[in-house]
């Protein structure tokens, strides 16, 4: 009776995928009506109708937080967690389309499919999010992957971006492979790729049946993934194409990449590490606290050294996410949440830096140096005031989202007992004002060095040109807005965000 | 009355957020001109405010006063608490009075950007009040770090040639204090559940938060670090000759109050909250105290750099401040307390003085000057007056600090007045030796011939603190009667165990003999019993609930008295 009556596919499976249901539609127009709107001359129509996608996708999300549940077999699951990260990931890919708005056609790169990449990245990302099935996740991986191989090279003549391609696709390919052979292990000794499913089986071992071996197959699964999504997230010692890529790519993109997929593949680390594997914890606890540590010095102690502002962003995104890795050593609700509001006000500052940086760029990527920043303060206030506070947060100054998601952070991490890691961290964070403080200091501190007669694209000596008059397009002061106001927000009431997070938290560890 | 209860809560809020709303209307003037004025209006308005907390302070009261209580981020009890009582009473005022000094001080010197330079100035003031008014550690953290960013800015904008250098000095030596002080705040979050400062310290004092020795140790000392390279004290201190000599002036007037907090911290968390590790450490801190007062001393004595010596003649002062905290003696702590009030206004006058030299030679090199009284007689004689202080001249403000910290540290132990004793000669010494060089003597230079007096503005500076000086050295009663209560809870815990073997029946003597002092208030009041009542109090039960606002409807975020947990 019931089964007749039930199709197939209920439609509430629809509903749950919405956003990615979305995302994809307008993708796909966008590619369908790309060669007709610029052959007709309006090749600009592609831009908002990217734009509209990704707000109603955001928009989706909502539709989608109404009906949690599993879908599709128990392959997708919508839960406080997974709609955490739907709106987190869909606002950035709003953000980064009205960065690309200016971006692109000041380098002369405007074509649609940027617009389309991002949204289909997005995609991927949304199933990374919600993902609760090995095979899944590893298709939603590449899925994003993919896309944003490609848009790293999108500055196509620039020998850097592709560069950058190549680097980032040879390496990143490799990482998903250890990822897919983990995969594999962990099905070998469980008999399933289900989450939930593993979590039983590693939780009673009896029950799985060949419970000889398969503790050693499980740790070798489990450092392999721990691998690749190491990768993914750009942990020591998986971080070395990091400077080189987010040097390479365009500015927007690398906004995308450092803020998107990181906060994609750390959920697909949550669900993998404190779900699946909960019950092994005490043996992957190591390689977390070990990437941790590494990825917060390696990354503060390499961006001191730098000069590119891209660079040096790259090198602070590592460190960043070894403080993420804290939190996630911290594991427990606690730790799971410190994560996530981590992940969103990092999301938050990062992109709005590399929004000014884009902004600032000029053709070609010109100004990118931080010299290239002196006197800027005063010339352009209210980019400068932004980065300021982008800046700020990210050094973990309070009333900002930086040092709140820190203070939780550490938090966290003491509950846990885990003091070394904390005073190490914290130490740390003092250690990178030292960097993010320079951009401050060329920006207000240093004048503009006098260059009269410079020959274009020809620095003189080691004097770098000062960053010429620009004016702000509307989008990319709607960006700046909208980071600020989150930063602040984050910071001063982070109450709800909070509270949300630990809520969805418990739901990811309890079921 | 309704309304005069409401001000009662709220006047500390109006005191430390004034600023901000000076920031606000700021923005929206567009001369620079009407910028200055506005900021002068907006300093003087809070100095006044901040006067009525001073006088109605209820100096027979120990526990705090004027608190208002407001939910914040409830998700982590993290509450809006702010109070003050006799450690932090005085150090409003300091802060307004000062912040309008450096305002008058910088009415001329012809800044680019001068509104922005404003702003700065309001918010690093707000940072201040609010971390001296704070009785929340999340809270006080909030505004000690955000003060940092105005003053490095300060620094770094509107400083000498190596501006730079000292504003990421600056900012970077504090982050590190404060990164371990974080550490810290969030452990007693962890074992306690909040970050209310009251209930912490009561919890903490009653057994009823168990804390190891150990780990009382590691907080005290994650504190005292941070509080170390504030003060700063020896061999903390290197970032403060490079600030003193780039800064400028305003900046280095409110970073002579700023400093305070490092002395403030130390007296209201590190001694309250972890008694049994203070006393452990407490010989290794007035030793360096006292090497910090010898050493900033000769260094000065070599300095030929007018503001390198002010520099290390703080260093000097504050290692002598430190020295009356970790007495823990009544007397002494009386004696840092006030001692701070007098360095805040002190090294600010002196700093402005020099800034007027500068200014006019653009040097502040000591071989430059010689004979300046022949051609500024105003100048030369307030420089006098507050380097007489300074040296700690009876009837003037310095000398009853110095005095009271001596008889501190005397009874603490022989040894530590000895040598304080000896140490604070070597201040008169630089001093003198700076005075004979700049003021006395020929004019060697003949470009100080034309160097003019001081003009009408300078003359108002001064006559507020030189009154004030005079003033703080007739009558200290006046203050000190209202920091007394506060500083015997402080120390009640010591009562028992003295860490220098103190026998505390005869220690605190309240009120010693001080030239001229003459309070009715205390004098009627047997010393024993005040003290004995403000211990039992402290120790069995601070009992600070009961002295918070009672819930009146409208107020924002319900203020929660009784289950706010």
């Amino acid at each position: 009776m019931t089964s007749a009556a039930t199709p197939l596919v209920p439609a509430v499976y629809y509903l749950r995928i919405l956003p990615e249901i979305v995302l994809t539609v307008f993708g796909a127009v966008i590619m369908l009506i790309e060669g007709p709107a610029r052959h007709v001359g309006r090749g600009r129509t592609t831009r908002w109708v990217a734009l509209v996608g990704a707000l109603t996708a955001f928009a989706a999300v909502w539709i989608q937080s109404r009906h949690p549940g599993y879908a599709f077999s128990h392959l997708f699951r919508v839960d406080g967690f997974t709609v955490f990260f739907g709106f987190l990931l869909t606002a950035i890919a709003t953000v980064i389309i009205l960065m690309a708005m200016e971006y692109l056609p000041q380098q002369h790169l405007d074509r649609g499919e940027f617009y389309a990449l991002v949204l289909f990245g997005t995609v991927g990302m949304g199933f990374m999010a919600g993902a609760t099935e090995l095979i899944l996740m590893f298709i939603a991986l590449e899925i994003s992957s993919i896309s944003t191989y490609i848009l790293a090279g999108y500055r196509r003549h620039a020998p850097k971006s592709t560069e950058a391609s190549l680097k980032y696709l040879l390496l990143g390919s490799f990482a998903t492979a250890f990822f897919l052979y983990g995969i594999a292990l962990i099905y070998g000794a469980t008999g399933t790729t289900q989450i939930s499913a593993i979590a039983r089986a590693l939780a009673h071992p009896g029950a799985a049946g060949a419970a000889v071996q398969t503790g050693q197959i499980v740790l070798l699964g489990a450092a392999l993934m721990f691998i690749g999504l190491g990768f993914k997230v750009s942990a020591v010692p998986f971080q070395v194409w990091t400077p080189d890529v987010y040097e390479g790519a365009p500015a927007p993109v690398t906004a995308f990449m450092s803020a998107a997929p990181k906060a994609a593949a750390f959920a697909i680390f949550l669900r993998i590490f404190t779900v699946a594997l909960a019950a092994n914890s005490h043996a992957w606890f190591w390689l977390l606290w070990a990437a941790a540590l590494l990825s917060m010095t390696v990354g503060n102690v390499a961006a001191l050294l730098q000069n590119n502002f891209k660079r040096m962003l790259a090198y602070s995104s590592i460190a960043q996410a070894g403080y993420i890795l804290v939190a996630f050593a911290a594991l427990g609700a606690d730790g799971v949440s410190a994560v996530m509001f981590y992940l969103a006000a990092y999301a938050a500052m990062n992109i709005g830096a590399f929004a000014v940086v884009s902004h600032f760029a000029h053709r070609d990527e010109r100004y990118v140096d931080i010299r290239n920043y002196a006197g800027l303060g005063f010339r352009a206030p209210w980019p400068a005031f932004c980065l300021s506070v982008f800046l700020f947060s990210l050094i973990g100054v309070p009333l900002t989202g930086g040092f709140f998601g820190k203070v939780y952070i550490f938090r966290a991490a003491l509950h846990a007992h885990l003091v070394a890691l904390t005073v190490i961290g914290l130490l740390n964070s003092a250690l990178a004002a030292y960097y993010y403080l320079r951009p401050v200091v060329a920006m207000y501190m240093r004048e503009a060095p006098l260059l009269p007669a410079l020959a274009p694209g020809a620095p003189a000596g080691n004097i770098e040109p000062p960053i010429p008059p620009t004016s702000m397009s509307g989008p990319v002061a709607v960006v700046l807005a909208l980071c600020v106001a989150v930063v602040i927000w984050l910071g001063v009431f982070p109450g709800s965000v909070l509270a949300y997070a630990l809520r969805s938290a418990r739901h990811l560890l309890h079921g | 009355m309704a309304d005069m209860a409401n001000l009662h809560h709220t006047i500390l809020s109006w005191i430390v957020f004034l600023p901000l709303i000076g920031v606000g209307v700021l923005l929206l003037l567009r001369s620079d001109r009407a910028a200055r004025w506005a900021v002068l209006a907006f300093s003087l308005a809070d100095l006044l405010l901040s006067l009525i907390p001073a006088f109605a302070y209820q100096a027979a009261r120990p526990g705090y006063q004027f608190q208002q209580f407001l939910r914040w981020i409830p998700a982590f009890h993290i509450h809006y608490y702010l109070g003050v009582d006799g450690i932090s009473l005085w150090l409003l005022p300091l802060t307004t009075l000062m912040t309008f000094i450096a305002v008058l001080a910088s009415w001329k010197s012809a800044h680019q950007h001068g509104k922005a330079f404003y702003i700065l100035l309001l918010l690093l003031t707000t940072g201040m009040l609010g971390a001296f008014a704070s009785l929340d550690l999340f809270l006080f953290y909030v505004f000690w770090e955000v003060g940092l960013v105005p003053m490095t800015l300060l620094i770094g904008i509107w400083g000498q040639h190596h501006r730079i250098r000292a504003a990421l000095k600056f900012f970077l030596y504090t982050m590190t204090g404060s990164a371990l002080m974080l550490v810290c705040i969030i452990w007693l979050y962890n074992l306690t559940g909040t970050f209310d400062f009251p209930v912490i310290r009561a919890g903490l004092a009653s057994g009823m938060y168990h804390l190891s020795p150990a780990a009382a140790m590691w907080l005290f000392l994650g504190f005292f670090i941070a509080f170390a390279i504030k003060t700063p004290l020896f061999p903390f201190h290197t970032w403060l000759p490079d600030m003193y000599a780039e800064a400028p002036v305003a900046a280095v007037v409110l970073s002579a109050v700023m400093v305070k907090l490092g002395p403030y911290g130390l007296l209201r968390f590190n001694l309250a909250l972890f008694p049994h590790a203070a006393a452990r450490a407490a010989w290794v801190i007035v030793i360096l105290g006292l090497i910090g007062l010898l050493y900033g001393g000769l260094v000065a004595f070599s300095q030929k750099s007018m503001k390198r010596l002010v520099a290390y003649g703080s260093v000097s002062h504050m290692g002598l401040i430190i020295v009356g905290v970790f007495t823990f003696t009544a007397i002494g702590a009386q004696g840092a307390v006030y001692q701070m009030l007098n360095h805040g206004i002190i090294t600010g006058g002196l700093f402005i003085l020099i800034g007027i030299l500068y200014e006019q030679r653009h040097t502040d090199e000591l071989s430059e000057f010689g004979g300046v009284a022949k051609v500024m007689p105003w100048f030369a004689g307030f420089f006098v007056l507050l380097m007489l202080a300074s040296v700690g001249l009876p009837l003037l403000s310095g000398f009853v600090g110095e005095f009271l910290i001596m008889l501190g540290a005397f009874l603490a132990h022989h040894a530590f007045g000895v040598a304080a004793a000896a140490a604070i000669i070597v201040s008169a010494l630089y001093l003198l030796k700076w005075t004979r060089a700049t003021i006395w003597g020929e004019i060697t230079q003949p470009a100080n011939n034309a160097l003019r007096d001081l003009d009408g503005r300078e003359k108002l500076i001064f006559a507020v603190l030189g009154v004030l000086v005079i003033f703080m050295g007739l009558f200290s009663p006046l203050f000190l009667r209202k920091v007394q209560a506060s500083v015997a809870a402080d120390l009640a815990p010591y009562a028992g165990a003295h860490p220098f073997g103190l026998q505390t029946n005869a220690a605190p003597v309240p009120r010693p003999a001080i030239p001229f002092s003459r309070s009715r208030h205390v004098a009627n009041t047997p010393a024993q019993p005040a003290h004995r009542r403000a211990v039992t109090q402290a120790v069995a039960n601070p009992n600070h609930r009961a002295e918070r606002p009672a819930p009146k409807r409208g107020d924002l975020a319900a203020i929660a008295v009784g289950g706010r947990r």
